[in-house]
């Protein structure tokens, strides 16, 4: 959920008086040649209240009477309306905005991508679209809102809206309440077939190729919702609806409440890699950026990305009963950061919010692995239970400081350092690891203070994981190799210090060349979230590949 | 193991000597090698054995028994009382593996290294079949007893699963190099 925008216009606007949208009724007619939308809003405060500009012309009244909404003359025009509420007005007053004609759908704030579709197969109206705006956003700062949508469109298509199932009014429209405060509201609906899962997961299919995709995703629900609700609580909604949109919108999947858009070109062959992983990411967003959400958005990509890829990875490992599923996830995510994040280009997490170059890579990727690490910090039962607490906090009550007070809660210990250094710094570790006789010595080069799992296993494969080690490990005389951190539960480069001793046993040897054969085909993806199963501990060449060079360069 | 009792034989001799006992015997020692224990029958394992040379020389060999498939393997061999030499594998171990590595550690040079893997894992495993892995040249550094081990065997399959992998290394008695 990208809230660039909203950023933007709320620095330049201030307040002239406190206003808050309480509710919004809204009904949408899809079914004829226009768009034709009413809103019954309740909001509290007057004054003027500038909203992301409304697809169609419109007019508005209040009680019945007319009030003044108007295009932005200045540096905003054609993203922004400014709405004249009387001085007083009260929730018990209805704020009517009738909107009525055929959207132009081209997106007024990003050239080249579309802001909704308004085609007979298909019919969407997006959140938080300048130019687009079907419902009313208070850009003075974030104002979630309950109701309803309610909707008519055109025979034979599927419609989802809302967030609860679907009720049919007695005029045969389809009314999708809105119970848990949001910002984030569309409508779709489009000439599709709809899968519908066993259990509480639907998809509608954008073609013959996109079904068994769309199925996919319906099938990682079932796997992953129970791990989500066991984790963070239940899910507020009936059930899932993967949404596909074939307009060229700006994301390839937007995690609403419960509705997860999904671009159609997620389902192409060459997007095959994205099913799981984003299915899991986008529903994890039903919990952060819909049951909770950040109050200051520099926070938000943080706290609602990281949280986000952080759950799918926890979800499908813990689906799949397979711990190497969740570490491959956090592997590629470390491993995207540490190659593609140029040093001097890199910033800390939480100053990503402005940095639109930095911003993925910093916040889904670093992001999501530091949320790793604080988990192996504080234990993965203390670390689920604090999540489940900022859950029960609600929209807008999500910050740093609300996940330090109850990871510390929940753990007992002081996370202030370790937050800190993880998000209010650059960078990643840098572990050398030094041998002497029978001792390891595992030092951090980088000024991070750090505690690394390291598993030692035996030449019969039984192994042991010791945890929290920050300095010296003592090896029993029939250990015969040692991972440091095989869990990736750190950004973070290993080095030996002899070169090719991958082992750390303070030589080269065979077992060596083994490791690393072990690993051959790992290699640097060229495309984000493609796993590339690489690890740069075994590319001693360090040309991005894992081969047989490798193994060469390892050889006395 | 012909060869190594045939050495004995000319032990026995020299020892029959006695007074008139050639250069290089030593009275009351008896040089030759004893194998440790051997593992137990039935499962994979590494096995050494010792070919007697001049005065306070031997060759050793660590032969496979059961290996089975194998991806790779690892193992090293040390040695008490000992300067280790001329490190090698064997054709048997190079033919059934892409890589293969034969080395002694600078420094007491008493540890060589051995073993070799597959590159791929896409390729699967080999077989290993019964035999000598890999040979090093020992010359003692004093007479008496070197106790030669088989350490830190590991052996892989392509999956990353390990092969427990039982070891036998023995005891030489050597004369003291000339």
């Amino acid at each position: 959920m990208n809230r660039t925008i909203l950023l933007t216009l709320s620095l330049a606007c201030t307040p002239a008086a406190a206003l808050d949208i309480l509710s919004q009724d809204i009904t949408v007619d899809l079914s004829g040649d226009s768009l034709l939308v009413t809103i019954d809003a309740h909001v509290d405060g007057g004054g003027e209240l500038p909203i992301y500009a409304l697809a169609a012309p419109a007019t508005a009244t209040l009680d019945g009477a007319p009030i003044a909404l108007e295009d932005d003359s200045g540096e905003y025009a054609g993203l922004v309306q400014w709405l004249s509420l009387p001085e007083g007005t009260t929730s018990g007053q209805t704020v009517r905005i009738v909107v009525d004609g055929r959207p132009s759908c081209a997106s007024a704030s990003r050239p080249g991508f579309d802001a909704c579709t308004f085609r007979d197969d298909e019919r969407a109206l997006l959140p938080l679209e300048p130019g687009a705006g079907w419902y009313l956003t208070n850009l003075y700062g974030a104002d979630p809102f309950t109701g309803s949508v309610t909707v008519r469109a055109i025979e034979g298509h599927h419609v989802v809206a809302g967030q609860a199932r679907a009720v049919v009014t007695a005029d045969g429209a389809l009314r999708f309440d809105v119970t848990v405060p949001t910002e984030y509201l569309t409508v779709v609906s489009r000439d599709v077939d709809v899968i519908v899962s066993n259990g509480r997961a639907s998809a509608g299919v954008p073609s013959e190729e996109g079904r068994a995709p769309m199925q996919r995703m319906v099938d990682t629900t079932a796997a992953v919702l129970p791990e989500y609700e066991r984790m963070f609580g239940p899910l507020p909604v009936d059930d899932v609806r993967f949404v596909p949109l074939s307009g060229r919108f700006p994301f390839g999947g937007m995690g609403l409440l419960g509705t997860i858009l999904i671009g159609d070109f997620i389902t192409f062959p060459e997007f095959d890699y994205m099913i799981e992983q984003g299915a899991a990411h986008e529903l994890a967003h039903s919990w952060w950026g819909g049951m909770t959400s950040a109050v200051d958005p520099d926070e938000g990509g943080f706290l609602q990305e990281a949280f986000a890829e952080w759950s799918a990875w926890r979800a499908l490992g813990a689906a799949a009963h397979d711990d190497d599923v969740r570490d491959a996830g956090v592997r590629m995510n470390a491993v995207w950061y540490i190659t593609q994040m140029a040093p001097d280009d890199d910033v800390a997490i939480l100053e990503a919010a402005d940095d639109a170059e930095a911003y993925v890579l910093v916040t889904y990727h670093k992001g999501s692995v530091v949320l790793r690490t604080l988990e192996e910090i504080v234990g993965v039962d203390a670390f689920e239970a604090a999540l489940a607490a900022l859950v029960a906090r609600g929209p807008l009550e999500l910050s740093v400081a609300a996940l330090e007070e109850e990871l510390e809660a929940a753990s007992g210990l002081e996370l202030g350092a370790a937050l800190a250094q993880w998000l209010e710094r650059p960078g990643h570790a840098e572990l050398r690891v030094a041998v002497e006789g029978r001792v390891l010595h595992i030092e951090e080069h980088a000024g991070f203070d750090v505690s690394v799992p390291v598993r030692i296993t035996k030449s019969d494969g039984t192994s042991r994981t010791q945890a929290h080690l920050a300095d010296a490990v003592s090896l029993e005389d029939d250990d015969v190799l040692v991972e440091i951190d095989p869990r990736w539960t750190l950004v973070r480069t290993v080095e030996p210090a002899v070169a090719g001793d991958v082992s750390f046993d303070g030589r080269v040897d065979a077992l060596d060349l083994i490791e690393i054969a072990l690993r051959n085909g790992g290699e640097v993806p060229t495309t984000r979230r493609v796993d590339g199963s690489y690890d740069p501990l075994y590319d001693l060449n360090d040309d991005g590949r894992i081969d047989a060079d490798d193994v060469d360069a390892a050889l006395p | 193991m012909r060869t190594l009792v045939a050495r004995l034989f000319l032990v026995s001799a020299c020892a029959a000597l006695g007074a008139t006992a050639p250069v290089g015997c030593v009275p009351g020692v008896q040089p030759g090698f004893v194998p440790a224990p051997a593992p137990p029958t039935g499962g994979p394992a590494l096995v050494t054995t010792a070919t007697l040379g001049d005065a306070g020389h031997a060759d050793v060999t660590i032969a496979a028994r059961e290996l089975g498939a194998v991806f790779g393997v690892s193992f090293h061999l040390t040695a008490s009382n000992a300067t280790l030499d001329d490190a090698a594998t064997s054709g048997t171990l190079a033919l059934a593996l892409n890589r293969v590595l034969a080395r002694v550690d600078d420094g007491a040079r008493n540890d060589a290294a051995f073993g070799g893997t597959r590159l791929d894992p896409a390729d699967g495993d080999v077989a290993i079949d019964d035999g000598a892995l890999a040979s090093v040249h020992l010359t003692a550094n004093e007479a008496g007893a070197i106790e030669l081990h088989i350490e830190r065997a590991v052996v892989r399959k392509a999956d990353g699963s390990f092969v427990p992998v039982a070891v036998a290394g023995g005891t030489l008695t050597l004369e003291a190099a000339p």
